[in-house]
């Protein structure tokens, strides 16, 4: 298949971004979350869980290929299986054993992948191979520019003006990873090669763009 | 709610319902079925399902829309991920503008409340 220069640049930019160091973990670490997020899609206690009434109530331990701290696998295999049924206090057990921070890094990357490796299946390619990690300590500084909007996070704090798509300028989406502003620039360098409000250069229809966002949001079960 | 805005600049008035399975009604959108099929195809991530849906999208609406449907599911795919796991509210503008939408599509079945008294 052809695939647009723009959406395969932009995944090749993501692994070097994830391969070096981050805000708040280094590369070997990042590139360690990758390979343990591709993992997870295939956990036993992960399928058994999300096809459970509720997930919470099965014990059990992940099948894990990286050598990442318990609060990380958790996170790293509950966002990619059963995102759907996560709950605040989830989230709060969760970040109990590792800093918002962390969970908002992992978060980013895991998603991130997501996009890269759901566009590699469905287009019939290989996964595309992780970097070799680069050097270098992340700087561990939280952006202080947030706001409490709600959300399990504080979100980026900007000025937002209503447009004419019915959303407010900046959407919470794009504010929603505010404590690390890299996990959101990494985020959607990739997303908006992918979709984006107007100006996509696709002949998918608007409306054909609008109804499969709109599905893909409902098998994830997905209210935002 | 981009979907209803995009049906009423083009005039047209969209079942939103089908998009939760909540009815048996089709949408109103060209080539639908065959992007829907894709879109839960994709989305399940089974080779062989993914493999047919693509064939018939591909047959049905060109390589190059089969290519950009797929790079929108993928997006959404990783995007609903970020909304999840964040525990985001609608933006302001959004909830007060879809009550009758999210009735239609039980979307409020999963909202945080409704995840909350589920799942606690």
């Amino acid at each position: 298949m052809q695939i647009p220069k723009a959406i395969s640049d932009s995944h090749q930019v993501a692994l070097e971004e994830i391969a070096g160091p981050g805000t708040w973990l280094d590369g070997q670490t990042r590139n360690q979350i990758l390979l343990e997020s591709r993992h997870a899609r295939d956990c036993a206690l992960c399928q058994t869980r999300s096809q459970a009434l509720s997930p919470y109530g099965i014990e059990g331990r992940h099948d894990v290929v990286a050598d990442l701290p318990a609060g990380y696998i958790e996170v790293i295999h509950r966002i990619n299986n059963d995102s759907g049924r996560l709950t605040q206090s989830w989230f709060n057990q969760v970040t109990q054993q590792l800093p918002a921070e962390e969970y908002i890094e992992i978060l980013g990357i895991v998603a991130s992948g997501i996009i890269m490796d759901t566009f590699a299946s469905g287009t019939g390619q290989p996964l595309l191979p992780t970097l070799d990690h680069i050097k270098g300590a992340p700087s561990r500084i939280s952006n202080p520019n947030v706001i409490d909007k709600g959300a399990w996070l504080p979100i980026l704090d900007v000025e937002t003006q209503p447009s004419d798509t019915g959303l407010p300028s900046t959407p919470n989406i794009a504010r929603a990873m505010g404590l690390v502003p890299s996990a959101i620039e990494l985020f959607f360098k990739v997303m908006r090669k992918h979709y984006q409000l107007a100006n996509l250069a696709f002949d998918l229809s608007r409306s054909q763009t609008e109804m499969l966002a709109a599905r893909v949001s409902s098998l994830n079960q997905c209210f935002y | 709610m981009l979907l209803r805005r995009s049906g009423t600049r083009t005039q047209t008035s969209f079942n939103l319902g089908k998009l939760t399975n909540t009815s048996e009604l089709t949408i109103g959108i060209a080539g639908e079925s065959t992007l829907l099929a894709l879109a839960e195809a994709v989305v399940a991530s089974s080779a062989p399902a993914v493999e047919l849906a693509r064939e018939q999208a591909i047959n049905d609406l060109g390589e190059k829309i089969t290519v950009e449907a797929i790079a929108v599911i993928a997006g959404f795919n990783g995007i609903t991920k970020i909304a999840n796991g964040t525990g985001l509210p609608l933006d302001p503008e959004t909830h007060d503008s879809t009550h009758e939408m999210r009735a239609e599509t039980a979307i409020d079945d999963y909202s945080e409340s409704s995840k909350f008294q589920n799942w606690g």
